[in-house]
């Protein structure tokens, strides 16, 4: 009788070997804070149910906070251990890692990834620990985007990306000539005054106008690709435009001369008349108002010249999970290395009274580099939008 | 020979190539320069038009355009465009 028992003991055990083993899954917590009413929240409620019937590993705890004030209050609680504060709808928590806005395409991989991080790795709970559902960890295991750049050290990537495409195509954009022209004749003209003072401002008022103008239509445009960007043909649509920007920009490098193109004579003499009234205007306030309606009028038509490149930048600051200054100091930074050539161009013609040009193959060349940035850019919008969000993981 | 050199006040290209106009003029004392302004000179260069790119440099023979170049030229390649023009 026992030596039948332990057979059959052994037998248990060697049968069950051979049984396929279900590892135990890592269960994820995915916290959605919502608005009622708000299209883009359904969208990616939407989306999160698609995940949760693919996946019986992932918990979502849902929590409307546009009305339920307890939910409100609970939104506070977490956003201030959180190390970005959750301040619009949709916003989804995973771990520590916020992620705000539904951009079809774009935000749905960066859910993806971020919950295969979250199970591969031991990730801080910090709503679970709140709630009390999940252990509390010392875990700071974050998605690593540090690199090491020789002679700084380490640097966290996002904080460098950014304002280096900033500079850059900032920089570009502002060898494009389209206005520069105006600025180069109005200082010719400014020689003309006596007070040195006089030719400073105006000349000083013409960029700051320029600038303003530049800083205002990229705003305007940020604020139409907020609202409309997560639509995907919106996207399409700008990605189009870049291809278009792109071909103009790169006929212009195959086909201008080195030289200066001679444009429309009655424009020219048009602003060359108001020019020559802005110098000899009497009273100085109107020679300033003056100025600042020349600067407006000129870069409102030569705008479109070069309307790809701010229109493309913009569209990937929209992509990318920004506070309201974030964005307003990347623009500034766009907009100050845009202006940089016409102030180095002004200051050292007012301090040596004279006037020396730059050859027009820097602009020339400006033309091909940003044709194709373009068309980069404009790849990249439609096959691979995730990668302008800078998250390099 | 005469040469004009018609440039503009709002060129770019036309303050780049001041320097090396200057340098060139001075190789060539024999030959009579004039420079004229597209905007401020048009009675002067009316009939020489039209004028697509700047600066333009005309050379005269007996009043009469035998060489037309555009743009932007070293002082080198100017000298080797006269030199072809002298020939024509």
């Amino acid at each position: 009788m026992r030596k039948l028992y332990n057979f059959i003991l052994v037998l248990a055990f060697v049968l069950t070997a051979f049984l396929p083993t279900q590892a135990q899954e890592k269960e994820v917590h995915l916290y959605f804070f919502h608005a009622q009413g708000c299209l883009t929240c359904a969208a990616e409620e939407a989306f999160l149910e698609s995940l949760l019937e693919a996946d019986d590993t992932l918990i979502l705890h849902s929590y409307e906070i546009a009305f339920d004030q307890e939910n409100q209050a609970f939104v506070k609680e977490v956003s201030e251990l959180l190390p970005t504060k959750i301040t619009s709808t949709p916003s989804l928590v995973i771990g520590q890692e916020v992620i705000v806005g539904f951009i079809e395409g774009v935000t749905d991989e960066a859910i993806k990834d971020q919950i295969e991080f979250a199970k591969n790795n031991v990730i801080k709970d910090v709503i679970g620990e709140i709630l009390g559902i999940v252990d509390v960890t010392d875990a700071q295991v974050t998605k690593n985007t540090v690199v090491n750049v020789p002679f700084f050290g380490k640097v966290e990537a996002k904080s460098i990306s950014l304002p280096i495409f900033a500079i850059l195509l900032g920089g570009i954009d502002g060898f494009n000539p389209c206005a520069m022209w105006v600025l180069i004749l109005l200082i010719s003209m400014l020689f003309h005054l006596e007070e040195a003072w006089k030719k400073w401002l105006l000349g000083a008022v013409f960029l700051l106008t320029t600038a303003i103008m530049y800083l205002f239509f990229m705003v305007s445009w940020l604020n139409i690709t907020l609202i409309f960007g997560s639509i995907t043909w919106i996207r399409l649509l700008i990605a189009l435009i870049a291809f278009a920007g792109a071909a103009f920009n790169i006929h212009r490098y195959l086909t201008t001369k080195p030289g200066c193109e001679v444009m429309d004579d009655h424009k020219r003499k048009k602003i060359s008349v108001r020019i020559r009234q802005i110098i000899s205007e009497p009273m100085f306030a109107l020679a300033i108002f003056g100025t600042m309606v020349l600067a407006i009028s000129v870069n409102l038509v030569e705008m479109i010249c070069s309307a790809g490149l701010p229109v493309l930048f913009t569209q990937v600051l929209s992509l990318n999970d920004l506070s309201s200054f974030e964005y307003g100091a990347y623009m500034l930074l766009y907009v100050g290395f845009f202006i940089l050539d016409d102030v180095l161009i002004f200051v050292l013609a007012m301090k040596s009274s004279e006037l020396s040009g730059m050859s027009s193959k820097y602009a020339r060349t400006a033309h091909l580099v940003g044709g194709i940035i373009m068309v980069l850019l404009g790849i990249l919008m439609i096959l691979k939008p995730e990668w302008l969000m800078f998250n390099f993981s | 020979m005469k040469i004009m050199i018609v440039s503009a006040l709002w060129c770019q290209s036309c303050l780049y190539m001041r320097k090396h106009f200057k340098t060139w003029m001075s190789f060539h004392p024999e030959i009579e320069f004039v420079q004229a302004d597209l905007d401020l000179d048009e009675k002067l260069i009316d009939s020489l038009g039209p004028f697509k790119v700047l600066p333009t440099v005309l050379l005269f023979r007996d009043d009469q355009v035998i060489d037309r170049w555009v743009g932007e030229h070293s002082v080198e390649e100017l000298e080797n465009l006269l030199a072809h023009a002298q020939t024509l």
